[in-house]
């Protein structure tokens, strides 16, 4: 009863929050103090009476409350981009894929080797090994993403031309296997540049988690049985330490629909960051609308997703 | 080690094995021409195609789309831009009056779908635009009364009063009826929601695909009616940083690239493999004025905005002009990648362009500029080093740049110190182009630093300064009636060396009577790989650009270096060496093999 109560609560908590964002995310697009219909038809040649047919159009001749009903009841009813007018769900669609390849390849890996090396600092805290981890991956953390990722093109693509340059793929005719190998050897470098500067955070909180649990009791019991030192970690110190990790990397993967707009500008890379940075230079207030509706719904469910799974890895969580 | 462990390293070993060997064979589409396959010319670029609704054309590379996927009524001029054959036979029937213009359209061209293309599809392109009322092309209709085909051979533009818009020639693409006819009547956004893709045309290329935000594919049209171009297939790439777009040019990853920054133009002037173009550009930079000030003071008949009622003497706004050193600016802000301004009418344009000789040049003359205050009233009565207004009270201005654009900001910086140096106490102030686009709208800024782009015909450019342009395209709503007669005269004359005289006198008027200073003309930095490709021109020659120019033609002459593109496709990003391959292959199988072999030696848990 007590995890069907836990279960309940946290749905509608994020049902609410969905709500307050939906709006939050109309109001705070009509607050800037432009004229989208200018800001869209400014490098095109309109009549005066195309420009009023469109503010027609897209809704905007109608009161602020009116607009806002109607954006409520049909908030997947994206429209047309004001930019191109094509339908917003194919311009965000288009590069969803190459989004989610990226960020979420970087995401996966960075947690795994930042978990494996948070493990291996810990278990060898003030060691050489430690220091010298901790030092390599804060200066990978602290580096700009957009710099490092240009020092890797230069190394790996401009000079020794192992890789690409730069865009999603190179022959737009390859099928299959050809596809899969074109798009991967794009995907290294902007790859490896968000793993390397990210893995660093992963080891930092599973370095300081595992530090706290070996310091558990149940710890020292475990060690005074007589277990090896590398059982005591697999078993009993690890998994009570990857608790914090699995809440982040949750949480990290709701960023995902976020892009990276510095790696995607360095690479050329047909990203959502990017696509979510020119819409809002050039206020295409619907594709910013679906963006950011899409960004907070991800990082709505994640955490659901996150409070649920913490609740089921710890019960304490859910009877409190 | 158990069999499971060994299982797992050998699929890993292959898995990495098969990748290596895979990307060691992948090439890039220019490499595929070595072993029989298309030609492709592979052009980047900063910008990519907004859409490829030809209504929707608003952008340099929307427009190099076009004009490859589409003919024109009439052609410009490969060298001199005037008017030659197009899908039309030039030079057209005129009738006496100068109202009807009758064009003969040559036979035997077809659509890329293989739909023949005959009158009937002229004259649908044009009631089109005026029924719909397309803005993007409407003002090159003249004042049209009808467009007609009587026969498949014959296309008829009948006008209301003499116009020379049918010989401009109007820069509009022809479209095909069987395709579009479902759009007219319909509203302006169904129109442009139409996607387009294929985008059957006839021109030289066909737009066969398009990634927004990587690549437009355009394939060529082999049984084009003005030649068989040489390359099979353009491919324009999308490039979100100028240095990587530098670096794939040099990699071979690109056979040329465009909108060169000059700073990295600049890096690339003695490489050996790569020829570099400076060209006239179809855009100027210049210092534009508000003429919307207070209510009561504003320009005649224009709406109120903020503007310093200065502005509206002609001495004030010549004493600026003449405290800007156009040649730093040239020097200094694009690095000699530009010229210096004057009409408004672009160099590209040689047959149209008008330039003040040496008595009527306002030059750099920071000592002309303070006497031309001086003698307006506006002198320094406090000795704190800037003057005030001839009522003596506190005189400052403010210039307006963009930061989005290139230039802009460097240029805003230097012009507000040489004001300065003349007394005009002025600061500068730096916004986004969206907000600049609020600021103008409102009429709120006394100047500012932008630019604006010219098409061929100089009635885009000169309509500008009139009054019905207020509030629209306008800079700051400047009017004067001298000026609209010119601009009706010239609208309205067929006469084609009249209508040269009076454009000559517009754009005297406006350098003299000053709505904005032309700050400097930019160029486009262009480049290309000369181990690939060759036959590379201009249009107009000999300063004009190879990319974005005014249609096919340049692209018709570029043909493959065949002897060198065996060679030149291996230097193109050729993948991970086989060796680094076999090192990864041996260090997974050796860190694998110790990992496991370690397991095995361990005791087991035996709580």
């Amino acid at each position: 009863m007590g995890s069907r109560r836990y279960l309940l609560k946290k749905i509608l908590q994020a049902f609410f929050t969905m709500w307050f964002v939906l709006t939050m995310n109309f109001f705070l697009f009509r607050i800037l103090p432009s004229d989208p219909v200018a800001n869209m038809t400014k490098a095109q040649k309109l009549t005066r009476a195309e420009s009023a047919a469109l503010r027609i159009e897209f809704g905007l001749d109608k009161p602020m409350l009116q607009q806002y009903l109607i954006y409520i009841t049909h908030p997947f009813n994206w429209g047309l981009s004001f930019q191109s007018s094509r339908p917003v769900a194919d311009v965000i669609g288009e590069r969803v894929w190459p989004t989610l390849l990226l960020v979420g390849i970087s995401t996966i890996l960075s947690t795994i080797f930042g978990v494996l090396i948070g493990i291996s600092s810990a278990w060898r805290r003030g060691s050489r090994l430690d220091v010298n981890w901790l030092v390599s991956t804060m200066t990978f953390y602290s580096m700009p993403d957009f710099w490092f990722g240009m020092m890797l093109l230069l190394a790996f693509a401009a000079t020794l031309h192992w890789f690409p340059i730069s865009g999603y793929m190179g022959d737009p005719t390859a099928t299959g296997w050809g596809h899969i190998v074109d798009v991967a050897r794009h995907l290294v470098l902007p790859v490896t540049t968000l793993t390397i500067g990210y893995l660093g955070e992963y080891s930092l909180i599973m370095r300081s988690s595992l530090i706290d649990v070996m310091n558990e009791d149940f710890v020292g019991v475990a060690r005074a049985k007589g277990l090896p030192d590398r059982l005591v970690r697999r078993r009993h110190a690890v998994p009570n330490a990857l608790l914090p990790i699995v809440t982040m990397v949750i949480l990290y993967f709701g960023y995902v629909l976020g892009g990276a707009v510095g790696v995607e500008t360095v690479f050329s890379y047909p990203g959502l960051g990017k696509l979510t940075y020119e819409a809002i230079d050039q206020q295409d207030f619907p594709v910013m609308q679906a963006m950011f509706l899409l960004f907070s719904a991800a990082v709505i469910i994640a955490n659901l997703i996150a409070d649920i799974t913490y609740g089921y890895l710890d019960p304490r969580v859910r009877e409190a | 080690m158990s069999k499971r462990s060994l299982q797992a390293i050998l699929l890993v070993s292959t898995l990495v094995a098969s990748l290596s060997a895979s990307g060691a064979a992948a090439q890039s589409p220019s490499a595929s021409a070595a072993s029989g396959g298309p030609v492709t010319l592979t052009i980047g670029s900063t910008s990519d195609l907004v859409s490829p609704n030809v209504f929707k054309a608003c952008c340099a590379l929307d427009y190099e789309f076009l004009f490859l996927n589409y003919d024109q009524l009439l052609n410009f001029d490969k060298d001199t831009l005037a008017a030659t054959d197009g899908l039309a036979y030039y030079p057209p029937e005129e009738s006496t009056d100068g109202k009807t213009w009758t064009f003969k359209i040559r036979t035997g061209v077809k659509w890329s779908d293989g739909v023949p293309l005959t009158a009937k599809d002229v004259a649908f392109t044009f009631n089109f635009i005026k029924d719909n009322h397309m803005g993007a092309f409407f003002n090159y209709l003249g004042d049209a009364k009808s467009f007609e085909a009587p026969d498949d051979e014959t296309f008829i533009w009948r006008l209301n009063t003499p116009s020379t818009a049918p010989i401009a020639p109007p820069w509009l693409p022809i479209i095909p009826e069987h395709i579009w006819s479902r759009f007219d009547g319909k509203d302006a956004k169904t129109i442009k929601e139409f996607k387009n893709i294929p985008a059957v045309g006839s021109g030289a290329f066909n737009l066969t695909d398009w990634k927004p935000g990587q690549y437009m594919s355009l394939d060529a049209n082999k049984d084009y009616w003005g030649g068989t171009p040489y390359i099979d297939r353009i491919v324009w790439k999308v490039y979100d940083n100028p240095e990587a777009l530098k670096l794939a040019l040099i990699n071979g990853e690109i056979d040329a690239a465009e909108a060169l920054p000059p700073a990295i133009f600049q890096q690339i002037q003695n490489v050996s493999n790569i020829t570099t173009n400076v060209s006239n550009a179809n855009y100027y930079d210049d210092l534009a004025f508000n003429f919307r000030g207070a209510p009561g003071a504003a320009f005649p008949g224009s709406p109120a905005g903020t503007a310093d009622p200065s502005l509206q003497n002609l001495d004030v706004r010549k004493a600026i002009a003449y405290s800007i050193d156009k040649q730093a600016l040239v020097d200094r802000v694009t690095l000699g990648y530009s010229s210096v301004g004057s009409s408004v009418i672009l160099p590209t344009y040689t047959q149209w362009q008008w330039q003040p000789d040496a008595s009527q040049t306002i030059g750099f003359s920071p000592e002309a500029a303070k006497s031309l205050l001086d003698s307006a009233g506006y002198k320094d009565t406090n000795g704190d080093g800037f003057r005030e207004t001839p009522n003596g009270e506190p005189w400052s201005l403010q210039v307006l740049t963009i930061t989005d654009l290139t230039y802009s900001v460097q240029e805003g910086k230097l012009i507000v110190g040489w004001m300065n140096d003349v007394g005009i106490k002025t600061s500068i102030k730096s916004v986004s182009e969206s907000k600049a686009y609020d600021l103008w709208g409102a009429g709120d800024f006394d100047m500012y630093v932008w630019g604006w782009g010219a098409e061929p015909d100089p009635d885009s450019t000169l309509q500008l300064f009139i009054k019905s342009q207020c509030e629209w395209w306008s800079d700051g709503c400047y009017s004067d009636p001298a000026y609209e007669k010119m601009y009706a005269s010239q609208h309205t004359t067929a006469d084609m060396a009249n209508r040269h005289d009076i454009v000559s006198q517009m754009q005297q008027f406006l350098y003299e009577q000053m709505p904005l200073v032309i700050l400097l003309y930019e160029k486009d930095l262009q480049a290309y790989r000369n181990d690939r490709f060759t036959g590379f021109t201009t249009q107009p020659s000999p300063v004009g650009s190879i990319f974005y120019a005014f249609g096919p033609q340049v692209y018709l002459g570029i043909k493959p270096v065949s002897a060198n593109q065996e060679t030149a496709s291996t230097s193109s990003s050729s993948g991970v060496p086989i060796w680094v391959w076999i090192a990864l292959v041996v260090v997974v199988v050796i860190l694998g093999g110790a990992f496991l072999a370690r397991r095995g030696k361990s005791s087991e848990d035996t709580e």
